[in-house]
């Protein structure tokens, strides 16, 4: 039996980007005065990549990733997250997708004031129509994984900052997507809280493989990265 | 998990929740009570036979009564079979808050003209051959407990005596039950020559009005005019109308009040709305960003615009059947006087279908607002706890 080697190889296809905008032109109105927040951006986020968006107020971090969450749409260009080109969908389908395929993590956590955290982080569950045993399974994994499953009858008011963004965290992971957008989770904590955060969502993409796409204006989140990108006045200044 | 959603945000400021909901069970109350006495009023008059006419002086609006001696004239008209005379008594017994339903009538030809007024062979020839004597609707003798022999002293507003009290006493000699719609067994009864001959008022021939039965067959238009003919160009001209036709027009008269009542119940309906959709409007206001965050976790704008619909449906049938539970427990007050003792179904259908349009319109400008607002601008706003 002949032990030749194949002629060539298969070289393994470069897995195809989570999230990549290309082209991407946006610009706001005020009034009259039209301000460019975008023009002509590319960005790429591979599978399993932490990746930092950094940079000063205005310079554009939030609205990539509302951008890449298609809470807005750019003005030309693509954005194709999972492949999916998110800007051409309806809005209905826009949320169906976002409830499907991402999860988000808010500086001001948005959590349901009146409902505890457990029952916040079923919300997204009960969206996804998994019954209610199922619900609360999945809701007390989620707290476990970051840490806060004591205080599951709490509500937000009862519960610390660093608290209530891990139990927003746990509500972004409840319907398992693969993709977190995270605005400025740290931004309305203290370095400790904060850093808690921070290993949370570092050991999401060890341990889970999520890909976690951060706004933060902290060099010490930025640090907790797989990559740091620098935005300033729309412009990707550096990528490490 | 929406079920759970609804009812915490609706419990989440109390108090709030307490006095917009009183305001709603005050409104659907008055709602439900008005419209369901006009509805059982209605019902009731809608029961009057077609074989009577009501004769009363053409200004009979401005209080004229008619002389004694029409009814005479009348017997004698063809196509009437029986007539009797109508003399409102307007007493109360013992407190002037009993107020009791008493006329003067012929004894001899009341109970013809009122074939479904029931009462006993033996205690009518009473009532025809004793002066004083009086025969009483079941309800009324079951509400002031009242026997045969009783004497009972009905005092009068209208009709004082030759001695110069406002007092008659009246010997109670039979019952009578109406078995037709059950709705006039409340009246007293009272034998007309009692009160002829007692009274001391200076025009004692006057009559309110006359009932005039129409024989079998006869055209009740033809007898109405023959009789209205009688007394053309007399000082006491008269107007004729079936039983129908009176209530209709008592009917008309109430339907003014109730018209006025209507548009007083109608602004406040319209004032407890505004403020039930403001209130409405500021919570959602209020909560701006906690939408945004739901849009933002995959919900879609319609179905948070549900939830915010769901809220105000919840509110609004919850005091339209507080409303009508409150009204229900009143309503049995009025039995007495329409006969009905439940609202009428048609009045519950009307007070929810309200409470579900209304809802529907206070959440007009909170949804317009979610549609229109941004998610990613909202989520930037912080929730009111």
């Amino acid at each position: 039996m002949s032990s030749a080697a194949p002629a060539f190889q298969l070289q393994p296809e470069a897995a195809a980007p989570v999230v990549d905008m290309s082209g991407v032109n946006k610009e706001y109105r005020r009034g009259e005065q039209t301000i460019p927040i975008f023009q002509d951006l590319d960005f790429k986020v591979s599978q399993g990549e932490f990746v930092a968006i950094t940079g000063p107020s205005g310079s554009g971090k939030t609205t990539l990733l509302n951008l890449v969450g298609a809470l807005d749409k750019p003005d030309r260009g693509s954005v194709r997250v999972f492949g999916v080109d998110v800007a051409s969908l309806r809005p209905a389908q826009k949320a169906d997708w976002r409830a499907r395929s991402v999860g988000f993590v808010f500086q001001l956590y948005h959590l349901l004031p009146f409902l505890t955290a457990r029952e916040n982080v079923e919300v997204p569950l009960a969206l996804a129509g998994i019954r209610r045993r199922e619900r609360r399974l999945r809701a007390m994994t989620a707290l476990k994984i970051t840490g806060v499953e004591r205080i599951c009858d709490h509500k937000p008011s009862q519960i610390s900052g660093g608290q209530a963004q891990r139990v927003a965290i746990a509500r972004s992971l409840a319907a398992d997507p693969d993709l977190l957008l995270c605005d400025e989770p740290t931004g309305d904590l203290d370095r400790h809280a904060a850093q808690e955060i921070l290993e949370v969502l570092s050991a999401l993409r060890a341990n889970h493989g999520k890909t976690i796409l951060m706004v933060t204006h902290d060099p010490f989140a930025a640090g907790y990265a797989s990559r740091a990108v620098r935005l300033e006045k729309g412009i990707l200044m550096t990528s490490t | 998990m929406y079920w759970l959603l609804l009812r915490r945000a609706l419990l989440r400021r109390k108090v709030r929740l307490v006095l917009t909901e009183l305001s709603l069970i005050v409104a659907f109350f008055l709602f439900v009570l008005l419209q369901g006495l006009n509805v059982a009023f209605q019902h009731a008059v809608t029961g009057d036979q077609e074989n009577r006419l009501m004769v009363m002086n053409r200004n009979a609006g401005t209080g004229a009564g008619l002389p004694q001696w029409y009814r005479d004239r009348i017997d004698k008209i063809a196509g009437v079979s029986a007539v009797t005379p109508v003399v409102s008594l307007a007493v109360y017994y013992q407190d002037k808050k009993q107020h009791v339903e008493a006329f003067a009538i012929d004894p001899h030809t009341v109970f013809q003209l009122y074939p479904e007024w029931q009462t006993t062979l033996e205690q009518l020839q009473a009532l025809q051959q004793r002066r004083n004597g009086a025969i009483v609707g079941i309800k009324t003798a079951q509400k002031y407990g009242w026997q045969i022999g009783q004497i009972v002293p009905l005092i009068s507003e209208r009709w004082l005596r030759r001695d110069g009290t406002a007092t008659w006493p009246v010997e109670i000699v039979g019952f009578y039950r109406d078995v037709h719609t059950g709705l006039t067994d409340i009246n007293v009864l009272v034998n007309t020559e009692y009160l002829q001959e007692a009274r001391a008022q200076t025009n004692p021939s006057d009559v309110d009005l006359f009932i005039a039965g129409v024989t079998a067959g006869d055209s009740l238009s033809r007898v109405s005019a023959k009789i209205d003919d009688e007394f053309a160009n007399s000082g006491a001209e008269t107007d004729s109308e079936t039983e129908h036709e009176f209530g209709m027009t008592a009917l008309k008269r109430i339907g003014s009040l109730n018209l006025m009542v209507g548009y007083i119940v109608g602004a406040m309906f319209f004032a407890l709305l505004f403020a039930t959709s403001l209130t409405v409007s500021q919570s959602a206001q209020a909560r701006t960003s906690e939408f945004a965050a739901l849009q933002a976790i995959g919900f879609r704008a319609t179905r948070v615009a549900g939830m915010i619909w769901g809220e105000a449906l919840v509110l609004c049938l919850a005091g339209a059947v507080l409303g009508i539970i409150v009204a229900a427990v009143v309503f049995p007050r009025f039995e007495a006087y329409l006969g009905v003792r439940t609202v009428p179904p048609l009045v519950i259908a009307q007070a929810l279908l309200i409470a579900v349009v209304t809802a529907c319109v206070i959440v007009i400008l909170p949804v317009r607002r979610l549609f229109r607002a941004e998610v990613s601008k909202s989520l930037s706003e912080r929730t009111v706890l």
